[in-house]
């Protein structure tokens, strides 16, 4: 009845990243070094488009690594992971081993990745990483321009780590550049890139507490919003990076995000952009109810009926519940009946204090009639009908003044009711004997 | 339970009559005279007590109403025991304007000697009350045992009940053992002082009481109109919004609504203890008269069915449901299957607490007995290797609802799941791509386990 599938891709697709590992790599970026969430970002990248199973291939190319910048080599520039699907295993290996030494040689790099590509038809991209210039002597823009017209591939995409604003027109001959302002920007524009270099359509869905944190593992459903039909179901999640998960999708018709929280969200009703990444933001305004059962209370004792208006209904029964703010209506299964009505505000931890129970204990050997009354502010409510009843019996009652109402059975005369005022204190016993 | 004490008991039989108020009250005061009554009972003896008290009520009855009119009668104070004479009675002082100085000088003549001719006694107040009829007439009986003869007291009250000159016969017992209590079976309230002193500073207030009541019939009307419906408690509010009265609502012996004493002076109103409870307000009663309210109550005894009788499960077969009137949007009750519950007719919505929730919706209880049957759930054990996020999903108005949210990090949930199909969907926490998520469709069957592995 539930299902999640991937898109197939049929058309295979090549995408080579020519990645900078120069001297200036391990200058600090937030709380790490460029070199290190330019790592992270791309084989989390690789991790997602190999579980995609999407068809596409990837390389990588990086410069800079070999040669310490004091030898000034110009051609430090290798291929460390050749084509194949599925390779995320060799990124992983090959990049860990990369540590950030020397020059910057942008336009060598790009023209050896000419030999990278296998002479063939399919579609080659390359999406150049870098946090600076060439500071070797060749030319990037011809050297763009030299892959374009041997048919390798079209220009070059280029992803800047943080470069200044002044230097950026220095890219405009290459090919299109987006600048990464920080670790999360990168891996947005490297998803938004990887996107459009192989025509592919993505999504990611945001899942925004009011405080803008981003939710996780809240199970979300894709439906087509003509039919309402649920397209696939998943538990959402958050990257190692905290960063939603990309879904490739078919860009064709209009979709739906279904939130499953309590009550559900619906997201409202959007289109694709094709050979994109898209990006759903889904305002959530989490909250957490916590009730707190003083430990007296065994957990299957308790009930808890969740209400709000007539769209649903919920057992809420000591489980993680992703309830929404809002007001609600809450009956509880503890003695007396009681409509609690809660406010639960966004992002807090809505904590219910439940009074601890005590018990009330009957020694009884007669058959009678017996009825308990809650006595508060003079108001008595009717808290047990007890019915017929023969014997000993033990109730549990939250603290407070009631009454027992009883008569014995063979009674014929109203007169004869008895009435036994008791206290119910927490924790304790509270024996009556009729006797 | 009243407990039951000692000498003096006080038997009030209130004569009424619908038509008529502001009835002329007449006392008789039946005094027991026979040989028991010497006997020391704190400082005094017996009769010494009850001829004080009894002068005290007499003097403070008058006070209070100037019209009262009061006669005496007396038993076991002419011949001895070993006479055994079983129609030793006198009317000493007829029903009348008499004086306290009268009862005092007939009470001093007086002295206590033989047996107690009860029953005897008690048909003969028939002829005392003779052209008194319509007037509220009441009996005050004073004794210390129970019956020498072979006659019935309790006989003759039910006549006397039967006949509507009796309404409601009191009892102050004194130091009666629980053998001769027997005999005032029948006799409804009994007030029973614990000592002397308990007896004199309560009896004034008691006959007081007992003569200034009135007298009220709730009839609870069920489903046919009849005043069938019982057992149900009542509550009695004042003016000032106290409690004054709790009931439990009877049928007599004679399968009517048994007959309570009110203060008349109050305004009240009534909760019915039923669920829903129904509240009648401005409840006027008015004195020397009997009053007979009519309130619609029927019932209807719901039992919601759950059928566990498979071993191998340990399902816990009460579980709690919670009922409202369609109307309304508080719940007033919570009950557990498997357990019968009366409810008035009406339209409600009850929430029993399965898994999902079984919601139904204007449940017309409008039948004696309504029997609503729950299929048993089943057990769903799911056991994963690693830590999971999941939810449990099922179609519930045709559209899938997401039932159950597993604790993050779950690796075991132990659920009592109601028999359907149900979509399982869960991630592993380690596996940080949605579309590994995983769903697997299951059957629940009633009663039956299901252990899922992931």
């Amino acid at each position: 009845m539930v299902q999640s599938f991937c898109q197939e891709q049929n058309e295979p697709k090549r995408v080579l990243f020519v990645l900078d590992a120069s001297g200036s790599m391990v200058s600090t970026w937030g709380n790490a070094t460029k070199m290190e969430i330019a790592k992270q970002t791309l084989l989390l990248l690789v991790d997602s488009i190999e579980k995609s199973e999407s068809n596409i291939e990837l390389g990588l190319r990086v410069f800079g690594h070999q040669s310490n910048k004091a030898l000034n080599d110009c051609k430090d520039s290798k291929l460390e992971v050749d084509f194949a699907a599925n390779n995320s295993k060799e990124f992983r290996t090959a990049l860990s081993k990369i540590v950030p030494k020397g020059n910057t040689p942008i336009a060598f790099s790009l023209i050896e990745s000419a030999n990278d590509f296998d002479l063939d038809e399919r579609i080659n991209s390359i999406i150049l990483i870098t946090d600076g210039l060439e500071n070797c002597e060749g030319n990037p823009c011809d050297a763009a321009k030299y892959l374009n017209e041997k048919r390798i591939s079209i220009n070059p995409f280029i992803i800047g780590l943080d470069i200044e604003d002044s230097l950026i027109h220095y890219f405009d001959c290459i090919g299109s550049f987006v600048n990464a302002k920080n670790s999360t920007e990168l891996n947005m524009v490297l998803q938004n890139t990887i996107s459009k270099a192989t025509g592919t359509t993505s999504l990611s869905i945001i899942l925004e507490s009011s405080n803008k944190q981003n939710i996780s593992n809240t199970p979300i459903s894709i439906i087509d919003p003509n039919s309402q039909e649920i397209l696939y179901t998943y538990i959402h999640s958050l990257t190692k990076k905290g960063l939603p998960d990309t879904l490739f999708l078919d860009p064709r018709g209009q979709y739906q995000v279904k939130v499953h929280s309590y009550p559900s969200l619906l997201s409202q009703r959007f289109q694709l952009k094709p050979s994109e990444h898209n990006t759903l933001i889904v305002s959530m305004p989490k909250s957490y109810l916590d009730i707190d059962h003083k430990k007296q209370y065994d957990e299957n004792e308790a009930s808890f009926l969740v209400r709000n208006g007539e769209q649903w209904v919920y057992n809420y029964k000591l489980n993680d519940l992703p309830i929404l703010a809002g007001t609600y209506q809450l009956v509880t299964s503890l003695r007396p009946t009681e409509n609690l009505k809660i406010e639960m505000k966004a992002d807090k931890l809505n904590l219910l204090e439940l009074k601890a129970n005590g018990k009330l204990s009957i020694e009884n050997k007669m058959k009678l009639r017996a009825a308990v009354y809650l006595r508060k502010e003079g108001i008595w409510s009717l808290v047990y009908d007890l019915g017929l009843i023969h014997g000993n019996f033990d109730l549990k009652l939250q603290a407070g003044s009631y009454s027992l109402i009883y008569i014995f059975d063979e009674e014929s005369d109203s007169e004869q009711t008895h009435r036994y005022d008791f206290e119910i204190n927490a924790e304790r016993t509270s024996v009556i004997q009729l006797k | 339970m009243k407990k039951l004490f000692s000498i003096l008991i006080t038997l009030l039989l209130v004569s009424t009559s619908l038509a008529q108020q502001d009835k002329q009250v007449n006392v008789l005061f039946v005094v027991d005279a026979s040989s028991s009554m010497l006997k020391k009972w704190g400082k005094d003896d017996k009769w010494t007590i009850a001829e004080k008290s009894l002068l005290k009520i007499a003097d403070s009855l008058m006070r209070e109403n100037p019209q009262l009119h009061f006669g005496l009668r007396v038993y076991g104070h002419q011949s001895l025991p070993v006479d055994n004479n079983c129609k030793d009675t006198e009317l000493k002082l007829a029903i009348g304007r008499n004086s306290l100085s009268s009862l005092k000088d007939r009470l001093i003549s007086v002295k206590p000697k033989g047996i107690t001719p009860l029953a005897y006694t008690l048909e003969q107040t028939k002829s005392d009350f003779a052209g008194l009829e319509g007037q509220k007439n009441i009996l005050v009986l004073i004794t210390d045992g129970s019956e020498s003869c072979t006659g019935d007291p309790c006989a003759i009250l039910e006549i006397l009940l039967q006949n509507q000159v009796i309404i409601k016969p009191v009892v102050i017992g004194l130091d009666i053992d629980i053998a001769s209590l027997r005999d005032y079976h029948c006799i409804q309230d009994v007030f029973n002082p614990h000592s002397p002193t308990e007896f004199e500073r309560n009896v004034l207030s008691v006959v007081h009481q007992a003569i200034n009541y009135t007298s009220l019939q709730v009839k609870l009307l069920d489903y046919k109109k009849e005043a069938k419906t019982t057992n149900l408690p009542m509550l009695f509010y004042n003016s000032k919004k106290e409690l004054a009265y709790s009931f439990y609502h009877k049928l007599n012996k004679l399968g009517q609504a048994d007959t309570i004493l009110l203060e008349p002076t109050e305004e009240y109103s009534l909760v019915i203890g039923s669920l829903p409870p129904i509240t009648k307000e401005g409840i006027h009663l008015s004195g020397n008269t009997h009053n007979i309210i009519e309130i619609p109550a029927p019932l209807c005894n719901l039992e919601i069915k759950t059928f566990v009788d498979n071993e191998k499960t340990s399902i816990i077969p009460e579980i709690p449901y919670f009922i409202k009137q369609t109307s309304e949007k508080l719940y007033f009750y919570q009950g557990e299957t498997n357990k019968e519950q009366n409810y008035l007719y009406g339209s409600y919505d009850i929430d029993i607490m399965t898994l999902p929730i079984t919601r139904l919706t204007k449940v017309a209880l409008e039948k004696p007995k309504k029997e609503i049957k729950l299929a048993a759930p089943g057990k769903l054990i799911v056991n994963a290797k690693f830590p999971i996020h999941a939810a449990l999903f099922t179609e519930i108005n045709k559209e899938l609802v997401n039932i159950y949210t597993f604790k993050a990090n779950s690796t075991q949930e132990i659920l009592d799941l109601q028999p359907g199909i149900y979509s399982l969907v869960y991630r592993f926490d380690h596996k940080r791509k949605m579309t590994e998520t995983q769903i697997n469709n299951i059957v629940i069957q009633s009663k039956e386990i299901l252990e899922i592995k992931l």
